[in-house]
């Protein structure tokens, strides 16, 4: 978390409203919201749609938050909630597929090894082969660091269900990855 | 109280995580976000209109059942009694107009007693349902 995030002002709702404002929230938050939508196999044209989807109901309800949470936990839930929606309407659509993921432009750095890489992309295609809701899950503890206090409030549930999309999707993968074939 | 033993495959799962590059080059993101909600309100304006006139519809279509069901529902129930009223009604001045017509409704059936009952029970569910609460848009 950036010096900025943790400033106590820009979490005023009153701060936010206003296209300058909001212009800076989606600069500052799109990357977040960006890596959720990756996280559920959303890539390309799809990822882009789903991501300024998000930010548009983000806008519409701008004037409704009241900064009684984190504002990131709030944008998380707004955007789990859209993307949750996109990917429902890319899956019902049997002509696009969903777990493609960028370029190779895009992944990876270059001082990355082969191997390490070839396992972090397995990794990567595993999570968003997960259902929609664990895949979120997974991203928002382990990429993001959120508790599960954080995710249940970001989709949504019980503390309880949350705890129960983490265990399952960690179990899932553990099933579908083998880990002395990964490298650290 | 001893620590939980970290799970390995917890953090190569949490390096994977965060070494992912994620997309965020987007161009004009807050504007193409802003114009979006532009439409979405748009949208949710016709829906909400939309959803007004078949409201209003729907009103009409209750109200004009409700009578119907209640007038055939009187008619069965009371029987050639009402058919006579109506008619008295109707024809107040018989002599007056040589060509009017005939206004007498048949009499009713004895047997059709259980059919007014219903007819009656139709009309004051259609008037429940046309006054039951709606979401609010």
């Amino acid at each position: 978390m950036t010096d900025a995030t943790r400033d106590p002002s820009r979490f005023d709702p009153l701060a936010l409203r206003g296209p300058e404002a909001f212009a800076r929230l989606v600069a500052e938050h799109q990357p977040m919201v960006a890596s959720l939508g990756q996280s559920m196999g959303l890539a390309g044209h799809d990822l882009d749609d789903a991501v300024a989807d998000a930010f548009a109901r983000i806008w519409r309800a701008l004037s409704g938050f009241a900064g009684r949470s984190q504002i990131r936990t709030w944008i998380y839930r707004i955007a789990a909630r859209a993307m949750l929606r996109t990917v429902a309407a890319r899956r019902r659509d049997p002509l696009r597929s969903l777990g493609a993921f960028e370029p190779a432009a895009t992944a990876g750095a270059p001082d990355q090894d082969a191997a390490r890489r070839q396992s972090h992309e397995a990794i990567w295609q595993a999570v968003a082969g997960l259902e929609p809701r664990q895949a979120a899950a997974i991203e928002m503890h382990y990429r993001q660091g959120l508790s599960v206090a954080q995710i249940a409030e970001a989709l949504d549930c019980p503390a309880g269900t949350a705890k129960t999309l983490l265990f399952r999707a960690r179990d899932q993968l553990r099933r579908r990855l083998r880990i002395e074939d990964l490298q650290p | 109280m001893s620590q939980p033993t970290p799970d390995p495959f917890d953090d190569l799962l949490a390096a994977a995580m965060r070494a992912r590059p994620v997309r965020s080059d987007l161009q004009d993101l807050a504007q193409c976000a802003m114009a979006r909600a532009a439409a979405l309100d748009a949208a949710d304006h016709r829906r909400a209109a939309l959803l007004r006139r078949v409201r209003w519809r729907l009103s009409l279509a209750h109200a004009l059942a409700a009578v119907a069901l209640l007038g055939v529902g009187a008619w069965a129930m009371v029987g050639g009694d009402l058919s006579g009223h109506v008619a008295s009604l109707v024809q107040a001045e018989p002599d007056a107009d040589p060509v009017a017509p005939d206004w007498t409704l048949p009499p009713a059936p004895d047997d059709l007693l259980p059919v007014g009952g219903l007819c009656l029970a139709g009309a004051a569910l259609v008037v429940a349902l046309g006054n039951a609460p709606r979401p609010t848009t």
